[in-house]
């Protein structure tokens, strides 16, 4: 008994099967991308070789920079790391079973974490992106909770493996309540930056965004951060309105699709300005509202 | 035991870095025809991301310099502290007559010197400007250099 939890929270479903898939999803990402704008592109476990070369590579701490610079990056990969062991994969939870905000604060003290590691660089760069993240944080957040509202009063309940479990017999909830799938979808890629919301990275403007100044296993930690928030938020996407999922088969093509989806806008989309995004944001969350408005009405 | 530890990290490392150059892409005042092929080298034709590597706008992040144009006197000790900013282990590619030699603007009067003056250079790319295809072999050129340099 101990020894299966312990396997379920470290191997399958858990730490050593998500990092693995938030490398795999973020290698497709980059392949499929290649492949749309007709270049051969990298290896698919390219992302593993990034990180195994940036542990190798030299740990600069600017003089000016403030004590979080240090651990910052590794407080947020471990919260959404958390995060995703709290989320059901293939429906089983790979740290026992907990509610849905408890996810969603580890995933928003995830994303906060990152942006204070920009202010404590003390590059004006990073600060300035670190500034856009938070801005653009107030913009995401919103129908990112709408619609998970929704989708929680559809199932009636607030626990994510009870709503995978609903949506495993009553049919995808995005189905009945597309609209709202659509806000989280948006609200999706601004959450993992992806284009039109790398707004907070902009490499045009402000050098690499909030992580500017990082380098070595730091970057690393943050690169990984950015993988498996994609992998977190895909998850919880299937889990709360892509019809959820028993077996590894059906997790598989799901996330796969979402990843796609994800990726087209990445190729096809350029990036908006940091009031847009606000907006754009917005509107999607008042479109999240109209469904929420139906199910209570 | 550990002797044998060290030694498979060591080549898997050697190995990462073999497939992930990250480049900076650096243009120090030549009459940018190094550029427009650099540039190429980044396209889908001859597209450097098969081999891992992508262009970084950020010193910080990069392993690779890839250094074009004759060193001006207002651009050398921002090259300087570029060349300071980038993470060991690191290598530098001159690209271009200019940079390797200050090409045709020998004698011009607001340019100081090669760029091997101003940094240790590891992989000089001749032509004005060199084709695409050279600059992608400077590159792997590089790499095989670079695989083997260690962290300071
Ligand atoms: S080497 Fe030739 S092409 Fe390249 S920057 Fe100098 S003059 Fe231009």
């Amino acid at each position: 008994m101990a020894i299966e939890t312990i396997l379920s929270a470290l191997v399958y479903p858990g730490l050593v099967f998500i990092v693995f898939m938030s490398f795999l999803y973020s290698g497709f990402m980059r392949k499929v991308a290649a492949r749309m704008q007709h270049r051969i592109g990298p290896p698919l476990w390219q992302p593993l070789l990034d990180v195994i070369k940036l542990m190798g590579k030299e740990d600069i701490r600017p003089e000016q920079s403030k004590m979080g610079f240090t651990f910052w990056p590794f407080i947020a990969m471990v919260s959404i790391a958390t995060a995703g062991l709290l989320t059901p994969i293939a429906g089983s939870v790979p740290l026992g079973n907990s509610d849905v905000f408890v996810l969603l604060y580890f995933l928003i003290f995830g994303t906060l974490a990152l942006y204070l590691s920009g202010f404590s660089s003390s590059n004006p760069f990073s600060v300035v992106g670190a500034v856009r993240g938070v801005v653009q944080m107030i913009g995401y957040e919103f129908p990112f909770v709408v619609s998970l509202i929704v989708s929680i009063l559809a199932a009636g309940s607030v626990f994510p493996i009870e709503i995978n479990n609903f949506q495993v017999y009553n049919g995808w909830i995005s189905l009945s309540f597309p609209l709202a799938a659509l806000a989280f979808f948006v609200s999706l890629l601004a959450k993992v930056e992806i284009p039109p919301f790398h707004v907070p990275e902009a490499h045009q403007e402000i050098v690499s965004g909030y992580y500017t100044e990082y380098t070595g296993s730091r970057l690393a930690m943050i690169i990984m951060t950015h993988m498996l928030k994609l992998f977190v938020l895909v998850s919880i996407g299937i889990v709360f309105f892509f019809g959820g999922s028993v077996s590894l088969f059906s997790f598989l093509w799901k996330s796969l699709a979402i990843v796609f989806l994800a990726t087209l806008s990445r190729v096809v989309m350029a990036r908006m300005r940091i009031d847009y995004v606000l907006r754009f944001c917005w509107i999607f969350g008042f479109v999240g509202l109209i469904d929420l408005a139906r199910i209570l009405l | 035991m550990k002797e044998r530890l060290y030694r498979i990290t060591d080549r898997l490392v050697s190995y990462a870095r073999r497939k992930s150059p990250w480049i900076l892409h650096m243009d120090t005042g030549g009459c940018n025809g190094c550029s427009i092929e650099l540039f190429a080298v980044l396209t889908p034709r001859f597209d450097i991301e098969r081999f891992g590597g992508v262009s970084k706008a950020n010193p910080r992040h990069t392993d690779i310099l890839l250094i074009d144009g004759a060193v001006t006197k207002k651009i050398r000790p921002r090259l300087r502290r570029i060349y300071e900013q980038t993470p060991e282990p690191k290598v530098v590619i001159a690209v271009g007559a200019c940079a390797i030699s200050k090409g045709i603007f020998h004698d011009a009067y607001n340019i100081d010197g090669p760029l091997d003056e101003v940094m240790p250079v590891d992989v000089y790319v001749p032509g004005c400007p060199p084709k695409p295809e050279a600059i992608l072999q400077g590159v792997l050129k590089a790499l095989k250099l670079w695989e083997s340099r260690y962290t300071v």
